[in-house]
């Protein structure tokens, strides 16, 4: 059965949504959980397994207002394994961001330096913040 | 380094606590809050930096490890020892072994003994209790049959996987039948240490020729291994001669 997985924002967690059979995932909010690992281990076993099957094609939407830096790795590592994995090619990661958000935006792109495989779209908002 | 990510916290609790005033009717401290915005920008994108910098430092020390193992080969190649038992290896045998028939037939010939040496199961050993307990098997059985030689020429290699050679320069079939009888006796006496006990021996084949027939170190090595198999085949933890030149 695909995998589905819905969870609602919390002050220091983000609304995350995953639909294996649409290939879609979704993370919205912030990040600031002190354990965000533990926060995000199911999500990346999940991840870590569906790379790996023959998929027609996968999004990821990154729409993050602001995070910690243990957030930062667990980003990474996600969007490592992506650009490394064998279906790299059908992965698009659309990275989200208001206008006046020069730290995420800044991130972002610092990420992008590294991707080589994945489609990667700095989507910058018309949003207040 | 630390600095940052405890700067990092302290931020993040001076921006929470004030969102909580917020909440709770608190006028906005507008300098206050881009005044901890622009450093949490600074030092987040200070942090990611370096997240990507360790990041890729690990995966050249997982690198590393894997490409190690070729490294270790080419060193024990050039110091002729084998780097898990500490006896010597297959290179530094047939390099040793050729100057010793060299010098055997230099002063007038002599008996030259070769003994193949094989750990009995060794791979259920492997399976059953993994490979560090493998590798331990490996070790104590090496000093076990390098503690049964004592004459300073004589030497122990470990020729490959679980198999050892011996040499024993001026030997004749019954001398090395007295030295396979005592490695045959001293490994069964070995001990790993493990919960459970795991008896350990080694099967041994030996052949003796005379230098002056001029065969190569491959045709002692040859018969020895066929003498092992017999001793394989005869139930294990046994010693097999088969004569050289038969």
């Amino acid at each position: 059965m695909a995998y589905k997985l819905e969870l609602e924002k919390t002050d220091l967690t983000p609304y995350v949504l995953i639909d294996e059979e649409k290939g879609y995932m979704v993370f919205e909010g912030e990040s600031y959980h002190e354990n965000v690992i533990s926060f995000f281990k199911e999500i990346n076993e999940w991840l870590n397994a569906f790379l790996k099957t023959d998929f027609d094609s996968f999004t990821f939407d990154c729409e993050l207002k602001y995070f910690n830096s243990s957030t930062v790795k667990v980003l990474l590592n996600i969007l490592r394994d992506m650009d490394n994995s064998k279906n790299n090619k059908k992965i698009t990661v659309n990275w989200i961001t208001g206008k006046r958000n020069r730290i995420i935006t800044e991130c972002g792109e610092d990420f992008n330096e590294d991707l080589e495989n994945i489609t990667f779209n700095l989507i910058i908002k018309e949003t207040k913040y | 380094m630390n600095d940052l990510f405890y700067r990092e916290q302290q931020i993040l609790s001076n921006a929470r606590k004030h969102i909580n005033e917020l909440k709770n009717g608190a006028p906005l401290n507008q300098e206050l809050f881009e005044q901890l915005i622009n450093e949490y920008g600074i030092i987040l994108s200070h942090l990611q930096k370096v997240i990507k910098i360790s990041d890729k430092a690990s995966r050249i020390v997982i690198d590393e490890r894997k490409f190690g193992q070729e490294r270790i080969n080419k060193l024990e190649d050039d110091l002729l020892l084998d780097v898990l038992t500490g006896i010597y290896n297959r290179r530094y045998m047939e390099k040793n072994l050729n100057g010793i028939i060299k010098t055997m037939q230099r002063s007038g010939g002599g008996m030259l003994s070769i003994m193949m040496i094989d750990i009995d199961y060794f791979k259920q050993i492997n399976d059953t209790y993994g490979h560090a307990v493998g590798d331990e098997c490996l070790r104590i059985v090496a000093k076990a049959i390098e503690g049964s030689i004592t004459r300073d020429n004589d030497f122990v290699a470990r020729y490959g996987g679980e198999e050892f050679v011996v040499a024993l320069s001026n030997t004749d079939e019954c001398g090395a039948s007295i030295i396979a009888k005592r490695i045959l006796e001293n490994v069964r006496k070995l001990n790993i240490p493990h919960e459970k006990s795991i008896r350990i021996t080694v099967s041994i084949g030996s052949t003796t020729g005379d230098v002056k027939e001029e065969q190569t170190i491959t045709e002692y090595v040859k018969r020895a291994d066929d003498a092992l198999y017999i001793s394989k085949k005869n139930g294990r933890d046994s010693y097999t001669f088969l004569d050289l030149s038969n």
